[in-house]
């Protein structure tokens, strides 16, 4: 791919509460080189993120058990975090940009690995760049 | 003229003279007839008797036929009396002289003469009053036989004349009377009949056609005219007629003359003799077949639109062109919880809507006002304050110049189609998401299969085996839309496919609930050890057991799998997706932990966990 940059500077949290889906995303997120944390609900999203700086991407589902959903999750990221990239997927439901934090991504389950693995790199092209 | 002259200065004294006084004051010297005392017998008493009397009288005597006259005759005499004593007749009466000659000179010859009710004019009351009265002429003789005089004896007949006059007036105008009501019987197209005063007998009947013609009396009358079952009420009402004697009145059912039932209003009075007994009954009979048969019809017709009205559960209102409510149905005061209609009567309309509903109502009644029939649906709150959800059809009703006189109003309660299709959208969105969380599922579990398999055919065969376990898990969820399941159900459809003869697989456990997502990591564990066994343990000789079991005890979930009789146990040199799987996927489900121990006496599986959502089962 000849990247200008080393993905494991770059970390990526996945939340998602469902385990099997949630394997799968952060093996995905490995594979494409990244630092990857794992979270099954928001609340946990936020721990993580107060101990790791390093995190920049914040790639979570919507529908899920606790305080918050995803896209709250997201709008709380961006407002505490402005620097970490949002990418929100859902199976229930259709995102528009308007419900997103500004650049949000949205990705509609099920989702090409490909996809998320080039906006991964996108992200972490500009952040590095 | 010296008699007049002096009758005329004592006119007003010898007004009030008696007839005698006159007499004997009057100066017969100047007559024909001479001094009183010179008048011959005949004469004298002929006089006498006649001032004696009191029927007015009087005396035409000599070949003169001077007159003489009593009181009573003064008063025929009017303003003549008293100069008319003593003069000749034709100077007396000398308009009816002409008349008169013929009579008296017969009478004079000998014979009587009667005149019957001569009208007379007489001022004797002073004023002009019509009398009439009779005249007799009788020939007064001397002792010779010679006719002398004529003696004229009257009577007042007035009284009899105006009476008998009254009766011919009465008379006429009785046959006038008659004759109408002759007329008017005949051009009535009613029945006409007489009964005995006791009601037994018919006498006639006259049915102008409807009814058959009574021509001989009956006394089975009731049996031809009227039906059984209305004797007994026709009976009471004549015999109370009879009995009080007053008119008999009723609207009853009567056979018509063509065999079919009708209806007439029949009417009979009383006829009494002289002495007031009744003689007999004198009544008429309408038809009035057609009114009843329009009006059961307009009854029926009315009952009929009553009961479809009262029938439709739809509320059916009628609005006046303001949109205020002037008529509800039966069924739709029941859909609307209206208990009176007063309550609501006059309300406008379009305010039993909420929202959007409200316009949609002003909308239709302003359409229905040009004409234009329309629809729309919405909530609007019943008088209990019941949401409902309705589908209206607003009309107009045309009057008879073509215009929108009135509004119809047809609501449906579609609140239960509503919450059915609301109901179906949400169970439609749900699967949706679930679909597309299976496919995301199996999208993770092939590429995870993918990324450990060694090579296409083991992909192949692991990604076909463990999606077939997936659906299998599915197919137990299905029967409690998706949300639950019995453990006993997952781990019986988990280990299906492995069953191998004997008892060489068992299970056992409490009734346990299982949420989905719960059920389908079970099933996927399940399959993913018994999928091993087959390989490489306890079920891959002929030997072995597996052992499942679980446990809800102290607030913790526990599953354990235990293989024994099998082939020596060798821990694999790279843990796989399965042990990823069992180990930590399903575990995290649990929000617990998996531990798989590669014991040699047979590989041991233990799940824990919390029981989460896990519900023991009565």
């Amino acid at each position: 791919m000849g990247q200008s940059f080393n993905p494991a500077d770059v970390a990526v949290l996945v939340v998602e509460d469902d385990a099997l889906l949630r394997a799968e995303a952060v093996d995905l997120c490995i594979e494409a080189g990244f630092t990857t944390y794992e979270a099954r609900n928001a609340d946990q999203a936020i721990r993580l993120l107060e101990r790791h700086s390093e995190i920049r991407v914040l790639f979570t589902d919507i529908e899920m058990e606790g305080s918050m959903d995803g896209l709250k999750l997201a709008h709380a990221v961006r407002e505490r975090w402005p620097p970490v990239a949002i990418m929100v997927t859902s199976g229930r439901r259709k995102v528009t940009k308007e419900d997103l934090p500004d650049n949000g991504l949205f990705f509609a389950k099920p989702y090409p690995p490909d996809d998320i693995v080039k906006a991964l790199n996108g992200i972490a092209a500009q952040v590095m760049g | 003229m010296m008699r007049h002259a002096k009758l005329g200065t004592d006119a007003g004294r010898t007004g009030s003279l008696r007839m005698a006084d006159l007499f004997r004051l009057y100066d017969w010297a100047s007559t024909p007839l001479g001094k009183r005392e010179t008048w011959p017998a005949v004469l004298r008493t002929t006089v006498d008797l006649m001032l004696a009397s009191l029927h007015p009288m009087c005396v035409m005597w000599g070949p003169e036929r001077i007159f003489l006259y009593n009181d009573g005759y003064a008063e025929i005499l009017g303003a003549r009396h008293p100069s008319a004593l003593g003069l000749r007749t034709e100077d007396v009466w000398p308009e009816l002289w002409d008349d008169l000659v013929p009579l008296i000179d017969r009478t004079f010859r000998g014979e009587s003469c009667a005149f019957r009710d001569q009208p007379l004019t007489m001022m004797r009351n002073g004023f002009e009053e019509q009398v009439w009265y009779d005249f007799a002429y009788s020939p007064v003789g001397d002792e010779r036989g010679e006719v002398v005089g004529l003696l004229n004896v009257t009577s007042d007949c007035t009284a009899r004349v105006v009476a008998q006059r009254e009766r011919d007036a009465a008379i006429e105008r009785l046959r006038a009377s008659e004759k109408r009501l002759a007329a008017l019987v005949e051009a009535s197209s009613d029945s006409l009949y007489s009964m005995s005063p006791d009601w037994q007998e018919m006498r006639t009947l006259q049915g102008r056609g409807f009814i058959t013609d009574a021509d001989a009396p009956s006394v089975r009358w009731m049996d031809e005219y009227l039906l059984p079952e209305d004797r007994t009420e026709v009976s009471d009402r004549i015999a109370t007629a009879v009995a009080r004697t007053e008119p008999f009145e009723m609207e009853h059912r009567v056979r018509l003359a063509d065999g079919s039932t009708g209806w007439i209003f029949s009417r009979a009075v009383p006829v009494r003799d002289g002495e007031g007994r009744v003689t007999e009954w004198f009544g008429m009979a309408a038809d009035a077949t057609a009114r009843h048969r329009a009006l059961e019809q307009l009854r029926e017709s009315e009952s009929f639109m009553r009961g479809v009205l009262a029938a439709s559960s739809d509320c059916i209102k009628v609005l006046d062109l303001d949109a205020r409510l002037t008529f509800m149905s039966e069924g739709g005061k029941r859909v609307m919880d209206v208990s009176d209609f007063n309550a609501v009567a006059g309300c406008p309309w379009p305010s039993f809507w909420e929202g959007e509903g409200h316009l949609a109502a002003k909308e239709a009644v302003a359409a229905a006002r040009a004409g234009v029939a329309s629809g729309f649906q919405g909530y609007a709150d019943t008088m209990k304050g019941n949401r409902r959800y309705w589908d209206v059809q607003v009309s107009p009703i045309v009057g008879a110049d073509g215009k929108p006189e009135r509004i119809l109003s047809i609501s449906r309660d579609i609140t239960d189609l509503k919450v059915a299709e609301e109901a179906r959208a949400v169970l439609a969105q749900e699967l949706a998401h679930r679909m597309k969380n299976s496919l995301a599922m199996v999208q993770a579990i092939v590429t995870q299969t993918l990324r450990q398999a060694k090579s296409m055919e083991e992909a192949r065969a692991a990604v076909g085996q463990r999606l077939s376990a997936l659906g299998r898990a599915q197919d137990i969820l299905t029967r409690s839309n998706f949300t639950e399941a019995d453990i006993h159900d997952v781990v019986a459809a988990a280990i299906d496919p492995y069953r191998v003869v004997g008892d060489r697989i068992s299970w056992s456990g409490p009734p346990l609930i299982l949420t989905s997502q719960r059920a389908l990591g079970l099933s996927l564990a399940v399959h993913e050890l018994a999928t091993n066994a087959v390989k490489y343990g306890a079920l891959s000789n002929e030997a072995g057991h597996v052992a499942m079991s679980w446990r809800c005890e102290d607030g913790a979930f526990a599953f354990d799998w235990v293989e024994t009789d099998g082939p020596p146990v060798v821990p694999p040199g790279s843990r796989g997706f399965g042990s990823k799987l069992i180990e930590r996927i399903v575990a995290a489900y649990f929000e617990g932990e998996g531990h798989l121990d590669f014991n040699p006496a047979g590989i041991r599986f233990r799940l824990t966990g919390m029981p989460g959502s896990i519900a023991v089962e009565a």
